[in-house]
């Protein structure tokens, strides 16, 4: 919007340049004594003409170039430049995740990565030959740092105590070049190589070579930690350990530390889902901090031990205000729990917090009717059997709902049976009744507990965790480094590139542009010129 | 190499020199030749003998065939006697105009030309300026080069820039430089005014007693309004002694008819004031509308070779 206003600022600028009248210019000549003399008192012309400046090729030419050098301004464009070439660049994108500690016959991952970088250096070099070549180094945890060089890097490369995934390696190679025309980039790590192409569509991009390092080595690691908050018949919250097994090896055994130095042993039973995933679940009661530890020798100590902080185990509290209906056992009863109460009884304080209503009853004998069309499945419907609902139809009070609330179930004369509200959650179901037909009884139970258990029944929730070495040396992510136990790919070999190898750049095309403002300035002198020789020409002798 | 050294070399000049004599008819050279009787070997006619006749000039013979007793005819030879060419440059400072192709620089190397053409010939040559106080310059034979290239440098330095001064004619005290057997070339835009008649009264004295008065006009009307009609309006700078209000004139088509009509009858007034019976008014030399002395001097080459004026001298060598 800014951009364009700017080129039309400039257009018109441009266009009242040469709608302007030429301030009449002083001459000498010969034949001057013979002129008439002047008009006298000829009224002064207006500053401008009022005739467009269509016909006037330098009017175009210059509009055209203050146009484009607006667009330069503005653009934000690049374009890809390929260039044959016969030279070779690399550029070495080496994986410093915490995994590329793991030990091999006594030397890391990351030294073996080391030697094979300085490998394919040398491999590079003699493919070189007189040719230029030059080479670059990046290092990625779980982020790209500057390209460094190749022998510094060799020198001062350590692993990181994070873990990393394969985006940020993929995400560095491919980042654009900089002063090294890369015709190979070659990726140095223990993961295995992501399903892309080594080249681009076009065939311009370097090759990318993944070189797989480390043998498999058999590793298990906590996972994650969720939690589940109380139901209103339980004691306690449900603390579920999930741990990843890779390799050949048992599972480890588990142990949680509670806040107060208490320390179980957990069961560790394998996931339904997932061969290498174990699950172990305890009740705890207690809340601060917990620590979740694997007792094993494996490739990987920073995921053997985990810290979390548990914040609220506490059971489900409600603001009970229902006359005649005691709060379910279990639950614990506060004036700042969710609030159950008669829609008559409800304040505007009440209204503005979750809640439950109730609203009309449920008859004690059959009472037939229909139920109205509604849409869409609904946790609080699914339950139901809606044909029971018609042989027992509530009876509503002809009243509109509070503010916020729709309906979910109403019967054939479009009387509201259940309504809902989204932000905060509340619900409006009949009050139960306990007293008439059986079946009625239990439909208004199932209405109303289904509601509370919706509105306060217990969530599962991940817990943040914050994985630590036995030094206690904090390992971020070290869950993405768990699986030591990949399979070993063979590792690429560093070939020269094709006779008709390109190296591509990214360019901005706004030097393009400039270049273009240029050559019409220049174009507008060239034909000014032209135009006066071409007059002259005409009167030449 | 001086401004005013004629764009062409001495040898170029004198292969021009040799082409025009072959190329002159022979019925129209001579016309600035005087002739009169005298000594030579030249046969001129026979005549009556008078008292004082050398009676060693009587032709018996053709007395004797005469029929009259005592009839006495004598021999008369030719007396030739060196042909002056007088060049006139008009050095105002309106022929400083139009500015990169000045006129005055191509009256200058027509002059310098002329005089070297005149040289060859053996002819005694004059280089004179109209307007500037500057005495002539008189040269015979080889001098001539040397003398005619001083003289049109100084002028060329020397003279006048200020347009708006009025120019006065010093034509009359060149009627001094006349002789019995002399040629007048007078090169000029002819644009100056000629209020008190000298230039006429100089013209007319150059036509007398069978001489030529040569007019060698250069126009470079066409030249200065190819300039002008890039403009919608112009103001003129005081030229001459007129002076000119802070009003502008549009460049238009009837302004340039009129220009031309009013340049036109000037020019004729001057032809018909200089009418005489040796006046030869050559076609004028346009001046180029390109921009610069190269394309004056391209101008230069082209016209020197077919310059009627350059015929005449040539040619005078071989006048009978």
């Amino acid at each position: 919007m800014i951009a364009g206003l700017f080129a039309l600022a400039g257009a018109l600028g441009v266009v009242a340049w040469y709608m302007q009248r030429q301030a009449p210019r002083r001459v000498a000549l010969s034949f001057a004594r013979l002129l008439p003399d002047p008009p006298e008192n000829t009224p002064p012309e207006p500053r401008f003409n009022m005739r467009p400046p269509v016909r006037s090729p330098a009017f175009w030419f210059h509009l055209i170039a203050v146009i484009m050098a607006l667009v330069a301004l503005w653009l934000d464009y690049d374009h890809n430049r390929a260039t044959p070439t016969q030279a070779i660049g690399v550029r070495f994108v080496v994986d410093t995740s915490y995994s590329m500690s793991v030990l091999q016959n006594g030397e890391t991952r990351l030294e073996l990565a080391m030697r094979a970088l300085d490998t394919h250096r040398k491999t590079a070099r003699e493919l070189a030959a007189d040719s230029p070549y030059c080479d670059e180094v990046i290092l990625v945890s779980n982020v790209s740092h500057n390209p460094i060089n190749a022998d510094l890097a060799l020198a001062q490369a350590v692993s990181s105590f994070r873990g990393a995934d394969k985006a940020a390696l993929v995400s560095a190679a491919r980042a654009e070049a900089g002063e090294c025309g890369l015709t190979h980039t070659v990726v140095l790590t223990d993961q295995t190589k992501p399903a892309i192409r080594s080249y681009d569509a076009n065939g311009h991009s370097p090759a990318l070579l993944w070189h797989q390092i480390g043998d498999p080595s058999a590793n298990a690691g906590l996972f994650s930690v969720s939690l589940e908050q109380a139901g209103f018949l339980e004691k306690g919250s449900t603390l579920s350990v999930v741990v990843a097994v890779h390799g050949k090896m048992q599972p480890p055994t588990l142990t949680l530390e509670a806040p107060d130095g208490a320390t179980q042993e957990l069961r560790l039973t394998q996931s339904l889902d997932r061969n290498d995933r174990y699950v172990a679940q305890a009740r705890i009661r207690g809340t601060g901090e917990y620590r979740a530890l694997l007792e094993t020798q494996d490739a990987l100590s920073g995921d053997n031990q985990v810290v979390f902080q548990v914040f609220a185990t506490n059971q489900v509290t409600l603001n009970w205000n229902l006359p005649g209906f005691q709060a379910p056992p279990g639950a614990g009863v506060s004036s700042v729990g969710l609030t159950v109460i008669p829609v008559s009884d409800a304040t505007p304080e009440d209204l503005r917090r979750p809640i439950l209503l109730t609203r009309g009853e449920w008859p004690a004998r059959a009472s037939p009717g229909l139920v109205g069309a509604f849409v869409g499945d609904h946790p609080l419907v699914d339950p139901l059997n809606l044909d029971i609902v018609e042989s027992f139809m509530p009876t509503v009070p002809q009243q509109g709902l509070p503010n916020g609330f729709q309906p979910v179930l109403t019967n054939d004369k479009g009387e509201v049976l259940i309504a809902e509200r989204i932000d905060p959650p509340g619900f409006i179901v009949p009050e139960p009744r306990l007293d008439g037909h059986p079946d009625s009884a239990a439909l208004s139970l199932t209405v109303f507990l289904s509601a509370l258990d919706i509105l306060a029944g217990g969530t599962v929730q991940d817990l943040p965790l914050i994985w630590q070495e036995p030094s206690g040396q904090i390992v971020q992510d070290a869950w993405k480094e768990t699986d030591t136990a990949r399979a070993l790919g063979s590792p690429p070999d560093l070939t020269a590139p094709s006779p008709d190898a390109r190296i591509s750049r990214q360019q901005p095309v706004w030097p393009y542009l400039v270049l273009a403002v240029l050559v019409l300035l220049a174009g507008e002198r060239f034909f000014r010129v032209f135009q006066a020789f071409r007059m002259r020409s005409r009167h030449a002798v | 190499m001086a401004v005013t050294d004629p764009p062409i070399s001495n040898g170029a000049l004198r292969r021009i020199t040799l082409n025009l004599r072959k190329t002159v008819p022979t019925h129209g050279l001579g016309a600035h030749l005087r002739r009169h009787a005298g000594q030579s070997l030249v046969f001129r006619e026979y005549r009556d003998y008078h008292m004082g006749d050398d009676i060693r000039l009587v032709d018996w013979a053709a007395s004797r065939r005469s029929g009259q007793a005592g009839q006495k005819i004598v021999k008369s030879f030719e007396s030739e006697e060196q042909m002056t060419l007088v060049l006139v440059i008009d050095d105002r400072a309106a022929m400083r105009l139009p500015k990169r192709r000045e006129k005055l620089l191509l009256a200058l190397w027509i002059a310098r030309a002329l005089a070297v053409i005149a040289a060859e010939n053996g002819d005694r040559v004059v280089l004179a300026s109209l307007f500037s106080t500057k005495p002539p310059a008189r040269a015979t034979g080889r001098q001539v080069p040397a003398v005619a290239r001083s003289f049109c440098e100084k002028l060329w330095q020397d003279g006048s820039n200020d347009l708006e001064q009025l120019p006065v004619s010093r034509a009359l005290s060149l009627t001094k430089l006349l002789t019995p057997a002399s040629a007048v070339v007078l090169i000029s835009d002819l644009l100056f005014d000629d209020p008190d008649g000298s230039v006429a009264r100089f013209a007319q004295e150059a036509q007398k007693s069978w001489r030529d008065f040569h007019v060698v006009g250069l126009n470079s009307i066409d030249a200065e309004l190819a300039g002008v009609r890039q403009f919608e309006r112009m103001l003129v700078e005081n030229t001459e002694g007129r002076l000119f209000p802070e009003e502008s004139y549009a460049v238009d088509d009837p302004f340039v008819a009129e220009i031309r009509q009013r340049v036109h009858t000037h020019i004729e007034a001057l032809r018909n004031a200089w009418s005489g019976r040796g006046l030869v008014w050559h076609r004028p030399l346009v001046l180029p509308t390109i921009s610069g002395n190269q394309a004056l001097a391209q101008m230069f080459i082209k016209c020197i070779g077919h310059l009627p004026v350059a015929q005449s001298i040539a040619a005078r060598g071989l006048a009978k």
